[in-house]
């Protein structure tokens, strides 16, 4: 019949789009403001100033309780914390927050540090005390674990996913593969600098984002909200979301016994779901052989070139063969033309290289 | 007690919606205030009131101190439980022209309505179609605005503009804006191809605005007949399933053939909330 419909959505969103991007801008200002608010924190802890706007409180343990949506899962080294906190005291004070409605003060930051102490059957703990704001309470958290240096790479890959999941009704598997996707994309159209450049160079954020090519609204969410965290959509498509594809017991390892992320990708290959294994062993095989080789890789604290070595040899025995001696000559380094390289192939060899040069080192 | 508005273009049924809205929550047991800020008084007719003294010019003056006077609505039948104060033409017309000369005339309502609280549970505003100080008033003085269109693409390009309005508010100006409760059809005839496409884009377009969809208001010629002769659905006709487009959920769409229904979802239309019950619901649990 082919009666014409008009569209009218199309109008509504233009109208709202407006209203999103200034939404957005709030946001960003948020995470500046908190930052200032934690550089400002580290600045007066550096120089011990005593007349500081935020006063330290000493906090009896029991009215404390820690935060159930902290992004953090990983506390296996409160043990070092604990020996930190007997050799040199308590440092830092913790943030608390008191939530209307709860008898006890919530965590905002420094779980562990609270953790120790208990360990330690100590009564208080010094703690700063900030505003509690119930819209913007989850995000700080997640912003300042990302913020934190020791926040694991997989906690760092689920944190990452929840706040793209604030405006994107995606799974994480399908944030991670839409972010490689765009990413080979990009690579394919030789534009691959154009992200580098979005993430690091603020000044001509326009122009890339403007020039970049997004091929949708959850590409450039996924790449914007990456960016706005201080972190490298290529960086993290590489080395944080392959991490969400580890089977649960891998990441309890990483989590609980400080497996090493590269490792643990290794390990990832002895499934029942992998290219290579597939129909060649059981799930639950899988599952015993993976633990067997995560003891004895953590317990021997074996490097990442040998634990390599072990699971490769494990997945060969696996398939029936018998590994081969390596014997490769690297010829093909010599091979590879520097001047024809563009910046971002240099940027990355280099990086590959560094990676090589400290696996070696280990 | 919130206040609750209606808008778009005139026409819509805004003024119909609001007065059964009003005749549901009395006879719910909430006390509600109908305020009329449109200078054409249409509630005189369709809620066949009497000439008063006092009207809404008044409630804008710099004499008045709170000492509201409104007439009961359908008093026979509400018992007092529901007032309404109508509107006076000329005395609207020189009450707008003031209010436009004054730099924030248009916070005036809210000011007035937040300094003498009025005792009724549920207070409606009734405002004009165009805009203007009148609909500004109102806006800026609710906690909430129905979206209260038609399904015709007029309304619903002015419904885009509502929308723009509302929003540059809060943009431009940083003035609290009422939430948008939902989407009211009004007049809707389901035979029609034009409201159906419509009717099928709504949902989405809620989700857009960051609202919901309530179950059509039916057209219905009984409602022509009912305003004309003063008094709501429930009291000319009490047995029109019309009456039931305002207290049962999804009730235009609920017994559907599927035939009829054609592309729309059961599931989904079958079970929009009723506006009227919707409202209830919030005076009596927040
Ligand atoms: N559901 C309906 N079915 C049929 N006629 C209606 C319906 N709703 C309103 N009307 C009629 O439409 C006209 C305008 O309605 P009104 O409620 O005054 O709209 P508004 O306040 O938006 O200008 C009135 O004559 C009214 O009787
Ligand atoms: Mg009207």
């Amino acid at each position: 019949m082919g009666r014409k419909k008009v569209d009218y959505l199309e109008s509504f969103s233009n109208v709202t789009s407006l209203k999103k991007s200034k939404e957005l801008e709030t946001a960003r200002a948020r995470i500046e403001e908190l930052e200032k608010i934690r550089q400002q924190l580290e600045e007066q802890l550096k120089n011990s100033v005593t007349e500081s706007f935020f006063e330290v409180h000493d906090v009896s343990l029991d009215k404390i309780e820690v935060n159930p949506n902290q992004p953090r899962k990983s506390f296996f080294d409160v043990v070092e914390m604990r020996n930190l906190l007997l050799t040199q005291g308590q440092r830092q004070p913790i943030i608390l927050v008191n939530i209307p409605g709860h008898d006890k003060y919530m965590i905002f930051d420094g779980e562990r540090r609270y953790r120790a102490s208990i360990m330690l059957e100590l009564k208080t703990i010094k703690a700063f005390f900030i505003p509690y704001n119930p819209d913007t309470f989850d995000l700080d958290v997640l912003i300042t674990a990302l913020n934190r240096k020791e926040i694991n790479a997989l906690d760092e890959a689920e944190s990452l996913i929840k706040i793209i999941q604030r405006s994107l009704t995606l799974k994480p598997l399908e944030i991670a593969n839409k972010l490689s996707a765009f990413i080979s994309f990009l690579r394919r159209q030789k534009k691959l600098e154009y992200l580098s450049g979005l993430a690091t160079d603020f000044e001509k954020r326009e122009f890339y984002s403007q020039n970049i090519g997004f091929r949708n609204e959850e590409e450039s969410r996924i790449c914007l909200d990456i960016i706005d965290l201080g972190r490298s959509p290529i960086s993290v498509s590489s080395n944080n979301f392959p991490l969400l594809k580890l089977t649960e017991d891998l990441k309890i390892g990483i989590r609980e016994y400080g497996l090493n992320d590269n490792i643990a990708m290794s390990l990832n290959l002895i499934s029942s779901n992998s290219k290579k294994l597939q129909g060649k062993i059981s799930e639950s095989d899988s599952l015993k052989i993976r633990q067997d080789l995560m003891s004895e890789i953590i317990e021997q604290k074996l490097s990442i070139r040998s634990a390599k070595k072990l699971i490769n040899q494990r997945i060969s025995k696996i398939l029936g063969v018998e590994t081969q001696p390596s014997n490769q000559t690297f010829s093909y380094l010599d091979r590879i033309n520097i001047d024809k390289l563009s910046d971002q192939e240099r940027m990355d060899l280099l990086s590959k290289l560094e990676n090589l040069v400290s696996i070696l080192k280990n | 007690m919130p206040v609750i508005t209606a808008f778009c273009s005139s026409g819509t049924g805004k003024t119909t919606l609001l007065t059964h809205l009003a005749y549901y929550a009395a006879t719910n047991n909430i006390s509600t205030a109908l305020i009329e800020l449109d200078n054409r008084n249409s509630l005189k007719r369709c809620c066949g009131l009497p000439n008063s003294e006092f009207t809404t010019s008044n409630i804008f003056d710099s004499a008045f101190k709170g000492n509201y006077d409104f007439l009961p609505l359908w008093e026979s039948h509400l018992k007092g439980k529901a007032e309404v104060c109508q509107t006076n033409r000329e005395s609207l017309l020189e009450t707008e022209k003031l209010l436009a000369t004054k730099p924030l005339g248009i916070l005036k309502l809210k000011k007035v309505l937040k300094k003498y609280k009025l005792p009724h549970q549920l207070i409606l505003l009734d405002a004009p179609g165009q805009e203007g100080v009148m609909s500004e008033s109102a806006l800026l003085a609710s906690d909430y605005v129905i979206l209260s269109i038609e399904a015709t693409p007029k309304a619903m390009m002015d419904a885009v503009r509502f929308v723009q309005i509302l929003f540059n508010y809060e943009e431009e100006y940083d003035v609290a804006i009422p939430e948008i409760l939902g989407i009211v059809v009004g007049r809707y005839n389901h035979e029609s191809s034009k409201a159906r496409d419509i009717m099928e884009q709504l949902p989405d377009i809620a989700e857009e605005i960051g609202t919901i969809l309530f179950s059509p208001i039916r057209h219905s010629n009984e409602f022509l007949n009912c305003y004309d002769l003063g008094i709501p659905l429930h009291l000319y006709r009490s047995g029109h399933n019309a009456i039931h487009d305002f207290d049962i959920d999804g009730n235009v769409f609920k017994d559907m053939s599927d035939k009829k229904l054609r592309s729309l979802d059961r599931k989904f239309y079958g079970s929009l909330p009723a506006i009227a019950k919707t409202i209830v619901q919030i005076v009596k649990h927040g």
